[in-house]
Order: structure tokens, then sequence, then C-alpha cells
């Protein structure tokens, strides 16, 4: 993992192709940013974080990498005003069986969670999306949301999206959205509709749900994810 | 020979039969108008003749320039020069909108557009649209309002250059100096050879874009066409007088799922008393 920004309250981490555990505490009034891009071995992985009063973690993860494992995030929010995001992309190929699971908690108040993953399963592939989000007791005015999404692109690959919500606090807004789908044939109608052939149309869209995540990275990075994108399509 | 020429043509969607044989033929360089009350079939119409796959094709043909359509994958039937703007644009997150126009163009192309070439073409017609440029590095049509959406359309097909420019309620969510560069694109457009089958529910548009000829589907069917006082027509009577004079009942569908709209009355007319 190297630090690649330092300033005064803003510290932001990359790890290319690393497979570590990483362990974070996030002091007070600190913001940091996480950049995990994987393009060669996905293998079980855990990221532990907790965050004090005022911080903030972001995390984006990019896997376009081959291999089996649980790729696993523990975030505690443990002070008021603290936020809590990870974005993630993964591409499942071949025989990958690959699961993300995000436990995210919030035991202080004012607290934001996002939790955002969208995925491709092709091949003979197997990808799942888990994960809980929950708010304790007394952590009012804590805001948390969960979206996955994830297309299969072969009738041969598998997934399966379940985030879920544990909310003990009534004073909370608390959502989250959940989709498995094949590539949509309306989706498809509009572009083949312009004179774009199916194979084109079919690399459009599955870009269009790989290729957000790679702005939030450092430019030969970014190059790096749409290369991989690409090619793994 | 005509440009699209349609014979007894049967569609179904989910095993409901919708289009329950319909006769069209269309020359080069008409304009015509398909009016109907909603929920009739109309939009069922265009959207076969481009090869949507929710809708199921049991029985007829439509050629276009001597040409099979039904044979043509959907890809193919624009590169032979049909286009439709849809009623309801599709929104298709994270693809951008200039990729999009760029595979677009090219699939067009003989040879591909250079990047210059290819900016240089959208800029202009962004430009020309009143659509700000950066519009172009958003995703297709995610979270465009209606206006945009419609816009958006129109700028499409006067970068791909149909030659058969098929419009489902284009104008409608677009306000009136909108439908007014809209209009203006349609009818450029034509004076360059383009035909129209054009389907609105507004006289203001037909007075702008001026229809050849107009035809009416009710019940899934063609049941009569005119000149343009056939527009005028239904402009001020409504369809009921279709039941008159035809002896053709105007079916109300109240079996029908996705018709939210109430069928018989004159949509038009409701349309207009709606805005003047
Ligand atoms: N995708 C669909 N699934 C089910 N029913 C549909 C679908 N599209 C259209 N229909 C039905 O087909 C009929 C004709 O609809 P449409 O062609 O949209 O009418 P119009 O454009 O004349 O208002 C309606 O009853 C409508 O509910
Ligand atoms: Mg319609």
């Amino acid at each position: 993992m190297e630090l690649i920004k330092n300033e005064h309250f803003l510290r932001e981490y990359l790890s290319v192709d690393e497979t570590e555990d990483i362990d974070l505490e996030v002091e007070e009034n600190l913001q940091i940013s996480l950049l995990i891009a994987n393009f060669d071995i996905f293998s079980n992985r855990k990221i532990t974080a907790k965050l004090k009063e005022n911080s903030s973690l972001s995390i984006a993860v990019a896997d376009f990498s081959r291999g089996k494992g649980n790729f696993t995030v523990e975030a505690d929010i443990l002070g008021k005003v603290a936020s809590f995001e990870i974005r993630g992309s993964s591409l499942a190929l071949k025989n990958d069986n690959k699961r993300f699971d995000i436990h995210l908690i919030h035991k202080f108040g004012n607290s934001k969670g996002l939790v955002s993953l969208h995925g491709i399963a092709g091949g003979k592939s197997q990808l799942t999306f888990d994960g809980v989000s929950s708010i304790e007791k007394g952590a009012k005015k804590s805001n948390t949301r969960q979206e996955a999404k994830i297309i299969v692109i072969d009738s041969s690959a598998f997934c399966r999206c379940s985030p879920s919500l544990e909310i003990d606090e009534n004073d909370v807004i608390a959502s989250h959205g959940a989709v498995e789908g094949r590539l949509n044939d309306m989706e498809l109608f509009y572009l083949e509709s312009r004179g774009i052939e199916e194979k084109e149309a079919r690399r459009l869209i599955a870009m269009g749900y790989l290729s957000p995540i790679a702005r939030y990275f450092p430019n030969q990075i970014q190059e790096k994810i749409l290369t991989s994108a690409e090619g793994g399509i | 020979m005509g440009l699209l020429e349609i014979k007894g043509l049967k569609v179904a969607v989910q095993e409901k039969e919708i289009l329950k044989g319909v006769d069209l033929k269309i020359a080069p360089g008409e304009m015509v108008a398909l009016l109907g009350p909603n929920g009739h079939g109309k939009s069922t119409l265009l959207a076969s003749i481009m090869g949507n796959p929710a809708f199921q094709v049991k029985e007829g043909s439509i050629d276009y320039n001597g040409e099979n359509v039904l044979s043509l994958s959907v890809d193919k039937r624009s590169k032979i020069g049909m286009f439709l703007a849809m009623q309801n644009p599709i929104e298709i997150a994270g693809v951008n909108y200039s990729d999009f126009l760029k595979s677009a163009m090219n699939s067009h192309l003989e040879k591909k557009l250079s990047l210059f070439q290819f900016i240089r073409q959208i800029e202009g017609a962004y430009k020309e649209m009143g659509i700000p440029f950066e519009m172009a590095q958003r995703g297709l049509n995610e979270g465009f309002s209606g206006g945009e959406k419609k816009r958006n359309e129109i700028l499409q097909m006067k970068l791909l250059k149909p030659s058969f420019a098929m419009l489902d309620e284009i104008d409608s969510g677009l306000d009136v100096d909108a439908i007014d560069v809209v209009a203006k694109e349609i009818c450029k457009e034509r004076e360059a050879g383009t035909s129209f089958l054009v389907i609105s529910h507004y006289a203001r548009l037909y007075d702008l874009i001026h229809p050849s000829r107009a035809v009416v589907m009710i019940n899934g069917r063609i049941v009569t066409e005119g000149g343009p006082e056939l527009i005028k027509r239904i402009d001020h009577e409504g369809y009921e007088w279709i039941h008159r004079e035809l002896g053709i009942s105007v079916e109300k569908e109240i079996d029908t799922p996705m018709s939210n709209t109430s069928i018989g009355v004159c949509a038009t007319k409701e349309a207009l008393d709606g805005t003047h």
C-alpha cells in the first residue's frame, strides 16, 4: 500500500495487485481514501476500519483479477459525524468464484454510509455481493445506503446479491436496492436500433457498468482499468 | 415501388394480439401522420417495423425498398436507413453519450470517423439542436428530462441521416420553443429526401411539418386515410365520427393491463383543451 497523497487532513493510499489485509484507524477529523485495484490474482483479503468522530473513509475497488476467495470489509463507525463509503466494480470470468462481504456498523449518530457494488459475471464464474449495514440504537440521524447490481452475460455464470439492513434506531434514513439480471433486451434494442451490432451493444452496456469506477484512480491506473474491462468483455 | 410496404401485419405482445392486420404503403418522400386513440397500437406498429423483440410478428410482411425487413436484425434495419425516435427513450446508466454516438455513426460508415471528424460533426449538431455540448459526456439519457430525451432523439436522427424516420410522440414533453426546433430539423431532413411516419397528438407539430397524408389506426388496424384535412377533422371532432360513418366501434380495452389512458375519447382534442 502506497501513500500517494498526504495533505493536512487528507491521505490517499493506493494498493495495486496486493493481497495482504489492511487495518485502518481513521483518526478524528481525518479523511482517508483507499484505492484498491486488482488485475492479477483474487484471493482472500480483509479490510478492517475504525472511524472516529468527524472522520471519513472512502474505498474504491476495481477488481479485474482471476481467482477464488472472499473480499471482506468490516467498518465500524465509532464517532459521530463520520462517513464511510465503498464503491466497487468487479468482473468475474472463467471459473472465478468471488465473494464481496461488506459489514458496516453505525455506532454513533449523524453518520453516513454508502455501499455501492457493480458486477458482471461471465463464463462459468460465480459472483456474490453480500453485506449488512447496521445502525445501532442511539445512532440517530444516521443515513445508510446499500446498492448492488450484477448482470450475468453468459448463461453458465451465476450471481447473487443480498445486501441487507439491520436498524435498531427509528430516527435514521436507510435504503437498499439489489438487482441481479441478464443484459436488458430493451437496452440492447435501443442501441441496435441505431445500427450498433449486438456484440458492440453488449460491450457498451458492460463498459457502462464497469468503467465508472475508473475516475477514482490516478491516470495510469484508470487506463489499466479501462483496458482490462475492454479486454475482459 | 413503395418505400415501405406493410401487408396483413399481425403482431402480439405476450400472446395478446395488438395489431390485427395492418396494411400501409409509404412512397418515397412522403410524410405520413399516424393518428388514433391511445392504446390502439400505433407505438406497437413503429416498434415492430424497427424490430423490437418485445413484439412478436405473427403474420404478414414488411418490405423496405423491396427487401424483406422481417428477416433482418435490428442493426441491419438501421443500416438500410430506418430510424425510430422512441416514445420513451430508455436510460442506459454508465454508457457515455458520445461513445454511443461514435459507435452508432461508425456502424453506418465503411471507414470510421477520425476523432476530429467525429467531434466536429457532433458539435455542430448539438449547437443546431440547442443542446449543451456537455451533455455528450453524460450517461445515455441518464437523468435527462423528458424533453431532453426527445431533443436528443432528433440529434441522433440528424447524425445518422436515415432515409425513413419514424417519430413516436416526439413532441410530448417539449415546450413550444423546442417543438419549433424539432419541427425545423424534421423539415430540413425531409428536404434532404427523408420520408417520415409520425405519431403525434398535437395539431401544433403537424401544422409545422405539413404531412402529405394521414392514416388512422383503431383497434390494431388502419381504418381510414386522407389528406391533411383528416388531421384537422380529428383535431376538432375526435374519433367518434369514425364510429358513426365507418361503422367501427372504438373498443374500450378495459382488459388491457398496461393502458392507463381512457380510450374512446379524443386524445388530440383533450390535449388541445389542456393547452389552450
Ligand atoms: N411491452 C408491452 N407489454 C404488454 N402490453 C403492451 C406492451 N406494449 C404495448 N402493450 C399494449 O398494446 C396495446 C397498444 O399499445 P401501443 O401500441 O403503445 O398504443 P398507442 O401507441 O396507440 O397508444 C395497449 O393495450 C398496450 O397496453
Ligand atoms: Mg404510443
